[in-house]
């Protein structure tokens, strides 16, 4: 029925670009993920900017929680946690290869007063799913970047190292 | 300028003539008359004297061109006034007051440069109070909607360093 | 507004005088007649009659003045104005400003430079035409339009010819910038605290620091002042909210809420945040439902932290309780306090292929009734990932060490003994295939993605009964199974592919599982998700004993509940997202909810939303809408309909109108907030343009109860 192991189809599902390198806060566990998923993805993560093709900019990351349903003694019974994260892509000449752009995940989270304390470390983990989930929303947002000049000089940086 | 008045006052013209009756002198043909700083040109000019030896003066000027008048103005090392007016231009010595008629345009100089400039249908300029004014027709008298005088005046730039 | 550049010109430019009668004496004044008109740069004069003095460049005019200076246009009886400077005053004016075009009318209005105006007796709106909507008249108001600012001095506001406010001074901004001012007034009526009026009170302080006070007078309480400060720094940023009444009459004491958040780089690596609220009272949240405590907030937190992170570690320290707002109709267990809570994560990637990790933990549990103690966790982790863009599998192991020492023990029935360790170790492989193919989705192309994936965990089986114990505290309410913070965590796509069944650190439970899942994603080209299918169950290949033991019944289920979800923007304009969990054994679901959002244009949103959950015994359906209901008129709602007790749970009812200086809402809520009671408020603003740009409280129900509502004066 036409299915092709991705990376054996036309879209190999790696970065149009050799190195990247990645602007975001230090205790970002967003990119601390998605900087290992990249690497593993066979793009190399520099952490100086003027080496990489291309710089991704984590421009807001942010994580929400409201209400999403309560019982009759006005008991919060589920919250909706959102995860909204901000970015843009610029190759090394500044110029624009992603436009900003924001994407937003939801997670369902059930509540309960009792055991407020396994909530928060659940809490936890439905915001780590979710910025793993953002990872693979954003490299494939990446992935689908038009190669233009930007993959030309690469060739030359890599090889001039 | 207020030395001009004790001056004597001469006239150049193509022609010149003289009616006793009247006692008026009619000059005609691009008349000149200086006294002192004083220059008026015209095409046709008649002056007349009074017993007490004043005169009155009117330079018409030539179909289409302009009767003009220029003099230098106390305070000031190159302050000139010039006026013209398209009719005619009456001047009576005794009260020193010269009437333009008709798209009349008086301009103050300070050297080339324009200062500041009036137009209008009728000026009336009197040199002793330097005292003028300005109406929309060329009676003399204003009428109202019968359009509108000008006066641009230039920005007192040299008086704004000295205060 | 001309740029500076253009005033300097605007001395040097020539003044042009018109009039059909002029006299004068040259080089020092002149007086102009009938139908005068004035020009110098951008200033326009025209007047019945005029005397311009041009040693002092000043003009005095007279009957039927009009004066256009750049935006700005003037009318008046009499007028002087020196025209280099700005200076002069024009006697019964009316006045239009460019900036937000401003109007009104006065006995006097000075003019102290160019850009600055003092109107005496005078009126100011931003209402179009002659006869405004609403005005400010002000014995008087000085508008400054170089620092955008008015200020009126014994002002009275009067809307529709009525006077609505009073304020002995009132500055306000004369452009959309943030500027110190006044805010919309919110008036309402509350069923906990009668009627209830708030003029909060804008201070720009900085363009990183503001302040808003919110005074308030509740009719059956008192006197309330609220006030909140947000600040951004180079290295820190925070919001503090305060809030008090010094004697609520109702209530019969003083009353008062905090709540602050703030986060520091206190130096390179290091950071210190805070979340700090309190309340001085149980019954808070019930009485003051809209403010700080958001009504059903029963539980306050206080928690700092300091955390350190390098490269390949991290530490923190942490302290941490709640506040108990106790309901003593429906008791809540009070959490234990965590004072202090240390934590050290470390962890190198790649290390000839392996990554490994450790992720410890120690904290101190102090709690007043019930069973207090430390407790060490140790998790160290190796994993050996094996990635390609087609497929991956990541074998890891990992080993759960925990060590407690338990005092305060005999406050609990079963008591377990002063200390108490266990090591489990658990080994778990996650591996999936991802294929792919070019289709498209509702005639848009798009890739097809097909994501079959398998996780085995295997955890060997420990009897952790004494690791929770029974518990019954000072009212004698027995809570079995108490823990220090652990509980079972929701089924869902997160969960199940999780290795312990409980979130927290003090019960593993025993595994022998294999999830299996398929995912397939509809991907637009430019890599957009546009909508994602998924399935998912989990096959227990042994009985989940530490499960059964923590719920006290045994569970012979050899299977999970099938987890099902479709979520995705299936057009332009329609989203859906829907999920379920269907038990196999019972044939029925246990938990589902489908949810749609149709939101065709700019402030118009729909939104659908059945929700079932019967485990906790919840059925309910939410819809909620923005949708303009005739011209200007725009209805907000959501109704939150419980099937289980068939009665409205929460109702929100808005409507706005928006004229063009002036935006009226009003909004009607209905929230529970404690039970059996709850609050029905009504509350009605008035948004006058150009007196006050910042929205307030009822902005925020709407925000927060209407997914997708969009503010109706913003573009």
């Amino acid at each position: 029925c036409g299915f092709q192991m991705r990376g054996t189809g036309p879209n190999s599902g790696r970065l149009p670009f050799n190195t990247i390198h990645v602007v975001a806060s230090q205790n970002s566990n967003f990119a601390n993920t998605l900087k290992r998923y990249i690497a593993a993805s066979g793009t190399e993560v520099t952490d100086d900017p003027k080496a990489a093709d291309a710089i991704m900019e984590v421009l807001r990351e942010k994580q929400e929680k409201f209400i999403l349903s309560r019982n009759s003694q006005g008991r919060v019974r589920e919250y909706t946690l959102q995860y909204t994260l901000q970015f843009r892509v610029k190759d090394n000449r500044n110029a624009e290869l992603l436009p900003p752009d924001s994407i937003s995940l939801r997670r369902t989270i059930s509540f309960n007063e009792s055991a407020v304390l396994a909530k928060e470390s659940e809490e936890a983990m439905l915001y780590r799913d979710m910025e793993n989930d953002m990872v693979q929303q954003v490299v494939r947002r990446m992935a689908a970047i038009k190669p233009q000049v930007a993959a030309v000089a690469p060739a030359s940086i890599s090889s001039a190292k | 300028e207020k030395a001009d008045a004790d001056l004597p006052t001469n006239v150049e013209a193509n022609q010149m003539a003289y009616d006793d009756v009247k006692q008026i002198n009619i000059f005609t043909g691009n008349v000149v008359l200086t006294r002192g700083t004083l220059v008026m040109r015209a095409e046709k000019m008649v002056v007349s004297q009074d017993p007490a030896g004043y005169q009155y003066g009117t330079m018409y000027a030539a179909p289409g061109g302009f009767t003009t008048f220029r003099q230098k103005r106390d305070g000031g090392p190159d302050l000139w006034i010039e006026g013209r007016a398209a009719d005619r231009i009456e001047y009576d010595s005794k009260t020193e007051i010269a009437k333009f008629y008709s798209k009349a345009r008086v301009r103050l100089l300070d050297g080339q440069k324009v200062t500041d400039e009036v137009e209008g249908e009728f000026i009336s300029y009197d040199s002793k109070t330097e005292f003028y004014s300005v109406n929309n027709t060329a009676t003399g008298q204003s009428k109202p909607g019968a359009g509108r005088i000008r006066a641009i005046i230039q920005p007192r730039t040299n008086e704004k360093q000295e205060k | 507004q001309t740029a500076p550049t253009a005033q300097t010109d605007d001395n040097q430019a020539p003044t042009t005088l018109e009039a059909e009668k002029m006299t004068g004496r040259p080089e020092r004044e002149i007086i102009l007649e009938e139908n005068v008109e004035i020009t110098r740069g951008p200033t326009v004069l025209n007047a019945d009659k005029a005397t311009y003095d041009i040693v002092e460049d000043q003009v005095e005019a007279f009957g039927d003045i009009r004066v256009r200076r750049n935006g700005d246009r003037f009318t008046g009886k009499e007028l002087k104005l020196k025209i280099d400077t700005g200076q002069g005053y024009v006697l019964c004016p009316t006045y239009q400003l460019e900036l937000n075009n401003a109007q009104g009318e006065a006995e006097r209005i000075d003019f102290i430079s160019r850009e600055e105006a003092t109107v005496t007796q005078g009126t100011y709106s931003t209402c179009e035409g002659p006869d405004p909507d609403w005005y400010l008249r002000a014995s008087k108001l000085d508008l400054d339009q170089g620092a955008e600012k008015g200020t009126a001095y014994g002002s009275v506001v009067y809307f529709k010819d009525v006077p609505i406010l009073g304020m002995p001074v009132l500055s306000f901004p004369l452009t959309d910038a943030r500027k110190s001012g006044v805010l919309p007034p919110t008036l309402g009526t509350s069923s906990r605290g009668g009627v209830e009026i708030t003029v909060p009170y804008y201070f720009n302080i900085a363009p990183q620091r503001d302040l808003t006070i919110y005074p308030r007078v509740i009719s059956k309480r008192g006197m309330q002042l609220g006030m909140q400060g947000r600040y951004l720094g180079e290295t820190y940023s925070g919001e503090t909210r305060v809030e008090g009444m010094p004697d609520d009459q109702l209530y019969g004491q003083a009353r008062h809420a905090i709540s602050s958040t703030h986060t520091q780089t206190v130096a390179p690596r290091l950071t210190y945040t805070h979340n700090l609220n309190a309340a001085s009272d149980d019954e808070y949240p019930n009485d003051f439902s809209s403010t700080i405590t958001a009504a059903s907030q029963r539980l306050l937190t206080r928690d700092m932290r300091l955390s350190y992170s390098e490269s390949f570690w991290s530490g923190s320290i942490r302290a941490s309780n709640y506040q108990v707002l106790q309901d003593p109709r429906s008791w809540i267990r009070r959490p234990y306090d965590r004072l202090p809570q240390i934590g050290l994560q470390a962890g190198k990637q790649n290390v000839n292929g392996f990554d490994w990790t450790i992720a410890s933990e120690f904290t101190s549990f102090t709690h007043p009734d019930f069973v207090q103690g430390e407790r060490l966790v140790i998790k160290p982790r190796v994993t050996y990932p094996i990635v390609a863009p087609g497929y991956f599998i990541t074998p890891s192991v990992s080993v759960h060490g925990s060590y407690y020492s338990l005092s305060d023990t005999d406050a609990a029935t079963n008591r377990p003994p002063g200390s108490l360790s266990r090591v489990l170790p658990t080994v778990s492989v996650d591996s999936g295939l991802i294929f792919e193919r070019e289709t498209n989705f509702l005639g848009q192309e798009a890739i097809q993605t097909l994501e079959p994936r398998l996780f085995y965990v295997y955890t060997p089986y420990r009897n952790q009964t004494n690791f929770s114990w029974d518990q019954s505290d000072s009212s004698d309410r027995l809570f079995r199974n108490q823990t220090f913070d652990t509980g079972l965590s929701d089924i869902n796509f997160a969960q199940i592919f999780s290795e312990n069944r409980f979130t927290g650190n003090d019960l593993v439970s025993d595994a022998n599982q294999l999830t299996a899942a398929l995912v397939s994603r509809y991907v637009e080209p430019s890599g957009v998700e546009r909508m994602r299918f998924a399935i998912a169950q989990r096959y227990y290949f042994s009985d989940q004993r530490v499960v059964a033991e923590f719920l006290d019944r045994a569970s012979e289920e050899n299977r999970s509940d099938i987890l099902l979800a479709a979520s995705g923007q299936v057009t332009e304009t329609i989203a859906v997202d829907a999920n379920m969990r269907y038990s196999a054994t019972q044939r029925a679901t246990t938990q589902s909810n489908y949810g749609v959002r149709w939101q065709p244009a700019p402030k118009r949103v729909l939104n659908l939303q059945y929700r079932r959950d019967v485990p906790n015994d919840l059925e309910l359906t939410d819809f909620s809408a923005q949708w303009p209901i005739a011209q200007r008129w725009y209805g907000v709602g959501r109704v939150n309909y419980s099937m289980r007790e068939n009665k409205v749970a929460e109702g929100l009812l808005g409507l706005e109108y928006q004229a063009d200086c002036w935006i009226f809402r009003i909004v009607g809520q209905r929230t529970p907030t404690a039970t059996g009671v709850t609050d029905t408020s009504l509350f009605v603003q008035l948004e006058l343009t150009g007196l006050s740009k910042i929205g307030s409280n009822p902005l925020r129900a709407l925000q927060q109860n209407v997914p997708g509502y969009q503010i109706i004066n913003e573009p």
